[in-house]
């Protein structure tokens, strides 16, 4: 007892000397005026105004930050209600991309002036721009910069596709098929060979998420349960993914590998039946021999990268999600990686999630405080892409030493330690949730993993990320639409021919004016 | 009694205990399987549903107890839950009681005003806006007197009390009783069932309610635990593609399906505790209340 209050008196003067060190250096800001900021920043724990690091970055910014907690299960809805009330955040997040729309149309975002991001923020830019190109667009309306977008640093990264090693073995098949053709002869041999050796058959080649691998050889970025549009690019042409023309030839294969008991009939219902997201209940089980659910780090067997304790020790990697799963219902279990399946075109691909998640905004009344939205934007710059790694990782994660400890600073591996190791968002507890992602290029060994496996590879991205007015108002029926088509033509519902009658009901019911919405924008922002 | 079923009416009968053995599977496997999952330790495979898990853990219900905003959260709830309903129901029975009375001036009016509300109110920016204005933001008000009088339950109570004989009001009159003495010795003993039957309802909803927190409690020690659990639960489970937001837990003895399943038990067991006590009021109480019009 009187040596842990030792502890944490000594903890606790570590602490000060810290702050008192932060505090002592004399800031850029300290001459200006103070500054009052309304910030709504993504948050999964709410944060303690006295939080340690909120207080840091106040005195080194000469600002009163007043962080108001959103919920993040219904963040825009909050937003909106405080909006309607009449307190309008001076910088906040919107969580659903569509929503950037919504809050220009209803005049409380700020227009950010030309120049100001590059000025004020110019690491986020340099980072955008080197990592993203493009992407800064999205955060433009009518030819004015509204939102900074937020763009993803691991959606680099496509579906995995894996194969049952031992299932590949049994069927004598020497490696992971490269082309369409190898695949599906592959799978009528998983569907028809017994693999599992039961003498039983009850085996499916694959299932709901692997038919993104037989849509991606065709170029189509389609995923059965990603419940955004995605686009593609034919000719001069931006169209939906849901209409492209080669949808239907993979459709006709889909089809045909249900009437021949190759594709799962319960792909309606989906592979995961319960529990967590991203586990294929359907290939842990044995039932089928190829799946593309959940991401690159579900995948990850135990030991196949080493990490670094905080005493530099090596030790083997934790299994990801879906490999700990199988580990513990069927440990003879092999398998293997994929690379994207060629296509009859020749060319590769499988789908791959939108790299823009979120955007950053200011409310309307900082279009006239100038000084107050380039305050803003400098300590969203230094917390999000500080080039200083010590300082960013501080404004993001709390004080090395008290809540982390780098391991291995060139990975970027940091070790949370105890007890913030078991605490879920202590650093937004704490303040330290001023910043969002930036696309850096990924550096973790986990990441490592992944561009040692190609999955940075042949991923099809959707051409526009961005949500336009039409995308809102029609987006939930027409992916109804889809989803009811593919379920029709692939179990024969509805013969293939349909599909030429589905093209026309869909740009009937919204789809037609989606697709020149989309086109306006595109030729209006892609001048090249 | 000289009755005996018919084959007709026993097989009906049958077909209704089967039905209802149906439903009550229905209703109890879910929690059975919460259940399951919050006792598993992390050894246990989730994608094989067992009812006993092979390896018994209490790690996730120890974690979950650690975790530092579940205490704060359990105090706010037991605070607006006990608060709540005990305001709720002297209200409810201060209110009923005059609106029960023949004599009461323009009874019809005040009635139909009270029900009037049971389907208009004013949505949630307007009722924000009030208790903003109130100055009832992060406080235990904000939760108690929004919901104060629920039009349903008076209208419940109100009927209750039109079913006793206007006698007894006579009788206690003449013994020298005011109207507060009446409502209080009197009325209120009779109205036991009812008054057991709304508190267990507004008990109950005071418990699972979260979303008026959500709107009035801006900071963590004003939030209640329903949010706390909330926030555990749909954590990692949005299809949430940043990872550097997530954490990357090494070296797990719980993992997080068994956390959320253990959040759960231990934000649910608690009022489901209240169910038997108050059972035998319970099912008299709507029974009564539902007879009279």
């Amino acid at each position: 007892m009187k040596r842990d209050f030792r502890k944490l008196f000594l903890v606790m003067l570590a602490g000060l000397f810290v702050i008192s060190m932060a505090w002592g250096a004399p800031g850029s800001f300290a001459k200006e005026k103070r500054i009052k900021i309304n910030w709504v920043p993504y948050s999964i724990q709410p944060t303690d105004p006295n939080g340690e690091i909120l207080k840091w970055i106040e005195e080194k910014f000469n600002a009163d930050i007043d962080v108001w907690n959103m919920d993040e299960s219904k963040f825009d809805e909050m937003v909106s209600l405080r909006m309607a009330a009449g307190e309008i955040p001076d910088f906040f997040r919107i969580s659903k991309v569509a929503n950037l729309g919504n809050y220009v149309n209803q005049g409380v975002a700020a227009v950010i002036p030309n120049g100001y991001l590059k000025k004020y923020a110019p690491n986020i830019y340099k980072c955008i721009q080197e990592n993203a190109p493009g992407f800064m667009d999205y955060g433009r309306i009518n030819g004015k910069m509204y939102g900074i977008p937020i763009v993803s640093p691991t959606n680099i990264f496509h579906l995995p596709l894996v194969y049952r090693e031992d299932w590949l073995k049994k069927v004598g098949v020497a490696k992971a098929p490269e082309t369409l053709a190898e695949f599906e002869k592959l799978m009528y041999k998983f569907a028809k060979e017994d693999p599992d050796g039961n003498g039983k058959k009850d085996t499916y080649g694959l299932s709901n998420t692997g038919m993104a691998a037989v849509f991606g050889a065709f170029g189509v970025p389609l995923n059965r349960w990603a419940k955004d549009d995605y686009f593609v690019k034919r000719g001069n042409r931006i169209l939906n993914a849901a209409v492209a023309p080669e949808l239907k030839s993979a459709l006709a294969l889909l089809h045909k590998w249900y009437q021949d008991g190759v594709l799962d009939p319960e792909f309606i219902t989906g592979e995961n039946t319960g529990g967590y997201w991203a586990l294929s209940h359907a290939f842990i089980n044995s039932r089928i021999g190829f799946s593309c659910s959940g991401n690159y780090y579900h995948w990850i067997p135990a030991g196949d990268y080493s990490q670094v304790t905080p005493d530099g020790k090596k030790i083997p990697c934790d299994p990801g999600a879906i490999a700990k799963e199988i580990g513990l219902v069927n440990p003879a279990m092999k398998y293997a990686f994929g690379m994207p399946l060629q296509g009859p075109n020749g060319q590769r691909g499988i789908f791959q999630f939108n790299r823009l998640m979120n955007f950053y905004a200011f409310g309307k009344q900082v279009e006239k405080d100038r000084a107050k939205m380039a305050r803003i934007l400098q300590i969203f710059d230094f917390a999000s892409a500080s080039p200083d790694l010590d300082q960013r990782y501080r404004a993001q994660w709390g004080i090395q030493g008290k809540h982390w400890v780098w391991v291995d600073k060139e990975h970027e591996e940091k070790n949370f330690l105890p007890p913030y190791d078991k605490q879920d968002g202590y650093n937004h507890r704490l303040g330290a949730c001023l910043w969002s992602d930036m696309p850096f290029p990924p550096k973790q060994m986990r990441e490592q993993w992944a561009y040692q496996h190609g999955l940075n590879k042949y991923g099809i991205e959707s051409v526009i990320q961005f949500s336009l007015p039409s995308m809102v108002k029609y987006g939930a029926q027409l992916l109804k639409m889809r989803d009811q088509m593919l379920i029709s033509i692939i179990t024969g519902d509805k013969p293939v021919e349909w599909f030429d009658q589905y093209v026309k009901d869909y740009m009937r019911a919204g789809g037609a004016e989606v697709e020149k919405e989309v086109n306006q924008w595109y030729k209006a922002n892609h001048k090249k | 009694m000289s009755y005996r079923a018919s084959a007709v009416e026993r097989l009906v009968t049958g077909g209704i205990y089967a039905l209802m053995f149906l439903i009550c599977v229905v209703t109890l496997y879910p929690f059975l399987y919460i259940l399951s999952t919050s006792l598993a330790s992390s050894n246990v495979p989730l994608t094989q549903i067992q009812l006993i898990p092979p390896e018994i853990s209490l790690e996730s219900y120890r974690r979950v107890l650690e975790y530092p905003l579940i205490g704060i959260g359990y105090c706010n709830t037991i605070v607006r839950t006990v608060l709540g309903t005990f305001l709720s129901v002297l209200v409810t029975l201060m209110m009923a009681y005059p609106l029960s009375k023949k004599y009461f001036p323009h009874r019809t009016f005040w009635t139909g005003l009270v029900v009037f509300t049971m389907f208009f109110s004013g949505g949630i920016i307007p009722n924000y806006i009030l208790v903003r204005s109130l100055g009832l933001m992060n406080t235990v008000w904000a939760l108690v007197l929004p919901e104060l009088v629920s039009a349903f339950n008076l209208v419940i109570v109100r009927n209750f009390m039109m079913s006793l004989p206007d006698s007894l009001e006579e009788s206690a009159k003449i013994d020298g009783a005011n109207d507060i003495t009446i409502l209080f010795r009197i009325v209120l003993p009779i109205c036991k069932p009812i008054i057991a039957t709304i508190a267990l309802w507004v008990a109950v909803w005071h418990w699972n309610s979260w979303f008026d927190s959500l709107i009035y409690a801006t900071r963590a020690e004003n939030q209640v635990v329903q949010l706390v659990m909330r926030r555990i639960v749909l954590e990692g489970s949005q299809n949430s593609m940043s990872l550097s937001a997530q954490m990357n837990r090494q070296n797990e003895i719980v993992t997080p399906e068994n956390l959320k399943a253990a959040t759960i038990m231990v934000t649910t067991i608690p009022i489901l505790l209240v169910y038997p006590f108050v059972q035998k009021y319970f099912v008299k109480g709507i029974m009564i209340g539902s007879l009279k019009g």
